[in-house]
């Protein structure tokens, strides 16, 4: 196989080639600083697999990846420090993400995926290669959900873990902040700015000065004679804007329907 | 940033709640008032005499007694109460009101007359004498004194509650940031001490074995990432911490060998319940810590899980010298007694003892938490 090594540290360059060096079916044909330069290089000579850096000075490794015509692209590789571009890397149909700092047997194990992709020629063979790789997507997608923040409320007599995505609606109740999930309701010990704070992950809209919607969940959208807002969420909860919340709410609901 | 985060200090009441609850206030009075001069004006009939005026007239009278009303119970509300200023300055505005309120009906009664008989002169009962209108006054004035008290009472009793309701919102709001500073500042406590002893032990390995330093330098990078992450939540998976715990042991058992030996539980195989972040690290670094020290001999570390349908117990049991002395409780163990007291306030503990005569125990207690799940399925987008 012949690679390439994208990459705008040269130290960092030189511990892969290193790395390379080792195995006996990899071919370091070029070294690149630029990704512009490696970009005019695959075009004058394809090579079979790409290291691709993907923060770098002038134009990201994602922006080449995505410059690449996807039906001849070469496997690309994503070497990165950063551990939150596991999704946007199977986007844009990377085979591989290696996760800086590496050893040599973490490079063994993803080398071992990208052979099994090279040398897909059967149908077998692809449709293993593709299923391993939906595992893999799978991995991110739950390790995103899992890593989503939890608020500690009370419900139901007991101390609960409500995951942001399932909140509806936050309400402002004395020294609570009440949560809607569903049919349900709960409270915790917070200030609705804390909680709003908690929910940075979704797309929050006020509507009232007690009250802080989770937009996601809204279901549907009726207005009162008077122009304010009636939003129905998924559990089936009723809740309407205020006036002084009015114009905000319609600018936002205006900008979602574009 | 902390007054960003808190809500405003209180003010004094608003113009809009202040016209209404004085608005409110005075069509009452104004009703009472028609109504009690009706009924003793058809006792003063027997005696064919004629006290008091007729309801359209109290009607106009009250109702020019209402900016000035406004304009008192306003002022009022700037004034406050508080010595040596307030009191006075509310005494002063009811007497201005209520000395008003006679002039007020002789206006009224001039009103009255030229609207129903288009001209302006007083009706046939003709100027009252000096006595009278002493008399009148006087008791127009001690009524309206008293009814402007009520009013004043009210409104001061609303403006009260209004600013009593604000800064209890502010007292949740100030304990609130100080809870999430100080919890803030705890979980970054833990890391540093972590970091550069195992920084030390990379550092001492990079010539005698360059092979274990690279792999360690891996290890600490996983270790850092979740360190990163799970300091960035209050809670975590406890298949994570254990994980996270995990790491920590390799770490360690690089740099000791064959002294260490450590017992964890099979991560993959807890129940999904959730436990505060990073709350065994300290238990961990402890046991690792006391275990190894004043002696050469092996170390034992064992962790263990025993959940309970309503209580998770944590302990991490290691061996120790046997002469070791019972220490005080160290920065570590009371960072964790700290944010259990913080999270859970009574229904969590930490006890931290001697098991046995070469072991050493610290056990954590919570309550069991559980992920909600919602009642109907595809709520989550």
């Amino acid at each position: 196989m012949k690679a390439i090594i994208v990459d705008d540290e040269r130290i960092a360059r030189s511990a892969l080639r290193e790395c390379c060096e080792a195995e006996p079916d990899l071919e370091v044909i070029g070294e690149f600083a630029r990704a512009a330069d490696a970009l005019e290089a695959i075009h004058l000579d394809p090579p079979h697999l790409i290291f691709l850096d993907i923060e770098m000075a002038t134009m990201s490794g994602m922006q080449l990846a995505r410059a690449l015509d996807p039906a001849t692209a070469p496997l690309i590789v994503f070497v990165t420090a950063h551990d939150h571009y596991a999704r946007e890397a199977f986007e844009v149909s990377a085979v591989d993400y290696l996760l800086k700092p590496f050893d040599e047997r973490r490079f063994r194990t993803m080398l071992a995926r990208v052979r099994q992709r090279h040398g897909a020629n059967t149908a077998a063979e692809r449709r293993a290669a593709v299923e391993a790789l939906l595992g893999q997507l799978q991995r991110a997608t739950r390790k995103v959900a899992e890593s989503r923040p939890r608020i500690l409320a009370d419900g139901g007599g007991r101390m609960q873990m409500i995951d942001v995505a399932q909140v509806e609606l936050l309400e402002a109740d004395r020294n609570y902040v009440r949560l809607r999930v569903g049919k349900e309701s709960f409270h915790a010990r917070t200030t609705l700015r804390h909680a709003e704070e908690a929910m940075s992950s979704q797309p929050m809209l006020r509507i009232s000065r007690s009250c802080v919607v989770n937009v996601n969940h809204v279901r549907e959208v009726n207005r009162t004679a008077r122009g304010d807002f009636i939003l129905v969420l998924s559990g089936g909860t009723t809740v309407s804007s205020s006036q002084g919340y009015r114009d905000k709410v319609r600018a936002h609901l205006e900008r979602l329907m574009i | 940033m902390t007054t960003e985060i808190l809500p405003p200090l209180p003010k004094p009441i608003a113009p809009r709640a202040l016209l209404m609850i004085s608005g409110i206030f005075w069509v009452y009075v104004t009703l009472s008032d028609v109504l009690y001069a009706d009924s003793m004006q058809a006792l003063a009939t027997l005696y064919h005499a004629d006290l008091f005026s007729p309801w359209q007239i109290r009607v106009v009278q009250h109702v020019l007694l209402l900016p000035p009303l406004l304009a008192c119970y306003w002022a009022s509300s700037r004034a406050g109460w508080g010595m040596p200023r307030g009191l006075p300055l509310q005494l002063l505005l009811a007497v201005m009101f209520a000395v008003l309120c006679y002039p007020a009906m002789m206006l009224a009664i001039h009103l009255c007359t030229w609207y129903y008989l288009r001209r302006w002169a007083l009706p046939d009962m003709g100027w009252p004498s000096a006595s009278e209108l002493q008399a009148t006054w006087k008791a127009s004035f001690i009524s309206f004194f008293l009814t402007y008290g009520f009013g004043a009472a009210l409104v001061s009793g609303f403006n009260w509650y209004q600013r009593h309701r604000d800064s209890e919102l502010r007292g949740a709001a100030l304990e609130r940031v100080w809870t999430t500073a100080r919890l803030t500042a705890l979980r970054m406590q833990l890391s540093p001490h972590t970091l550069f002893n195992l920084l030390h032990t990379i550092r001492g390995q990079i010539n005698p074995e360059p092979e274990i330093a690279r792999s360690m330098v891996v290890q600490l990078a996983d270790l850092l990432r979740r360190l990163l992450s799970a300091s960035q939540r209050d809670f975590s998976l406890l298949s994570e911490e254990l994980g996270f715990a995990r790491m920590y042991f390799e770490l360690q058992q690089q740099r000791f060998g064959e002294r260490l030996t450590v017992n964890l539980p099979d991560a993959g195989a807890q129940p999904a319940l959730w436990v505060p972040s990073l709350i065994l690290q300290p238990l961990v670094e402890n046991a690792v810590l006391h275990g190894l020290a004043g002696h050469d001999g092996p170390v034992e570390i064992r962790l263990e899980v025993c959940p309970s349908p309503d209580r998770l117990t944590m302990r991490v049991v290691n061996t120790t010298a046997s002469a070791a002395g019972c220490a005080g409780e160290g920065i570590g163990l009371s960072n964790v007694r700290e944010r259990l007291a913080v999270q859970f306030g009574a229904r969590a503990s930490l006890s931290a003892h001697r098991a046995g005569p070469a072991s050493w125990m610290a056990e954590i207690s919570l309550p069991v938490l559980l992920e909600h799940a919602p009642a109907a399925a595809g709520g989550t987008p």
